[in-house]
């Protein structure tokens, strides 16, 4: 095996061969990826916890949350990331043209889904179910506003991930341009992938337990 | 009774302490270390291409073998899924959604329908690790990561509800009402309203 001759010139000196550099880059966004999810275990236990504290406020609460545009948005977020792995997909059978449709088809979706949660957030401020001290609705009774803080803490916090999960989007795309992105050296776009797909798991949780709780 | 329901849930707390605390480092660093040893053992040699020492192989064996041909450099091709997997994966998906949200339209018991809800979201979860994420066919470090992630969170979260569901155990049922009101008609935040006394 000609393993020297066929070395990559991206691949850093240190590493044996691409193939090992790619899985370090793999071994490394998991590891990013679990902290991600020991960060959002956090936010779940808060409202395990307070939902243990207050379950009649809970179901009170969540009422005032609008399931069919959380599904809306479930559907948004999901199809994103079947995009996204075809994608990565197709990077791989090296058809770039098409990962750039596909690329940009995820990007499009992300962005539906926050304009979605957008239209959301404006009408609960308008009804006054404002975050933490700004809480001024009177149709729960009882500790509504401690639903609220979880909902626009974990629910931001996603949102959050989103927003720059389009930007990493943006920036794979870019790099396919460039040629900086092949089918050869792939990482990039599949480790972005990771992390799209891990916005949505987040999101699959966050779903039932914030807007079908009944 | 209240001294004895204390005493027993101190020891039990104790002991799930002791245990984390002097468990834990030995037997997890124990596994974590023979894990990443065969693994990376494993892994470099598939990456060498040379079968790897823990194949344990006589000699006589490997002798007795055809010479190993070149292999053709096509080996990332059959790492790719098919397009009919994803979309499968992806309907699938979907009609869980729809499951999640039929369920908790049927009126369901909250606590049932909190676990129906979980249970589905956690396939649900499985399915995008497995096959968006390519865990199930991928290498063997990421899997114990990801392992490692969930049993801590599991760690996490039953430690805390240890602390949190059983702060009122002690409290009669009349007390602990009339405290809740107090604390609420104070504009307090009560703490610890732990025992559930509706079902509703």
């Amino acid at each position: 095996m000609s393993e020297r001759a066929e070395r990559p010139e991206w691949v850093e000196h240190w590493f044996e061969s691409a193939e090992q550099q790619l899985s370090a880059a793999s071994l490394g966004m998991w590891l990013f990826l679990v902290q991600e999810i020991l960060f959002f275990s956090g936010l779940f236990m808060a409202y395990i916890c307070y939902r243990w504290m207050y379950p009649r406020t809970w179901l009170e609460a969540a009422e005032q949350l609008d399931w069919v545009l959380g599904t809306v948005n479930t559907a948004v977020l999901l199809t994103s990331s079947l995009t996204m792995a075809l994608a990565v997909r197709s990077v791989r059978m090296n058809e770039l043209k098409r990962a750039q449709a596909e690329l940009w088809a995820t990007i499009s979706l992300g962005a539906v889904f926050l304009v979605i949660k957008a239209f959301e957030y404006a009408h609960k401020f308008h009804e006054g179910m404002l975050p933490g001290p700004a809480y001024a609705f009177d149709g729960v009774e009882g500790m509504g506003k401690v639903f609220f803080g979880i909902y626009f803490a974990a629910t931001g916090l996603h949102a959050l991930h989103v927003i720059i999960g389009l930007g990493l989007l943006a920036w794979v795309s870019h790099r396919i341009r460039k040629k900086l992105l092949t089918s050869e050296r792939y990482v990039l776009i599949e480790n972005i992938g990771l992390y799209w797909h891990l916005v949505d798991l987040v999101w699959i949780f966050l779903f039932p337990m914030l807007y079908l709780v009944k | 009774m209240d001294i004895l329901l204390i005493a027993v849930v101190l020891i039990g707390l104790t002991a799930v302490g002791l245990a984390f605390i002097v468990l834990l480092p030995t037997v997890g660093q124990t596994l974590a270390a023979v894990f990443t040893a065969i693994v990376a053992e494993k892994g470099l040699a598939h990456i060498r291409g040379v079968p790897s020492d823990s194949d344990q192989r006589s000699p006589a064996e490997v002798l007795a073998e055809p010479a190993p041909v070149e292999e053709e450099h096509d080996d990332h091709d059959h790492h790719i899924t098919p397009i009919g997997l994803y979309v499968g994966i992806y309907l699938v998906l979907i009609v869980l959604t729809g499951v999640t949200v039929a369920v908790s339209k049927i009126g369901l018991h909250p606590q049932d329908a909190v676990i129906a809800a979980v249970v589905v979201a956690t396939i649900k979860a499985t399915l995008v690790v497995a096959y968006f994420m390519h865990l199930k066919d991928g290498p063997g470090m990421p899997k114990l990561a990801l392992a490692t992630g969930i049993f801590f969170i599991l760690v996490f979260f039953t430690l805390t509800m240890a602390d949190v569901s059983t702060r009122a155990w002690g409290l009669e049922e009349a007390d602990f009402n009339e405290y809740i009101d107090a604390e609420v008609d104070a504009g307090r935040t009560p703490a610890g309203w732990t025992r559930r006394t509706s079902k509703d």
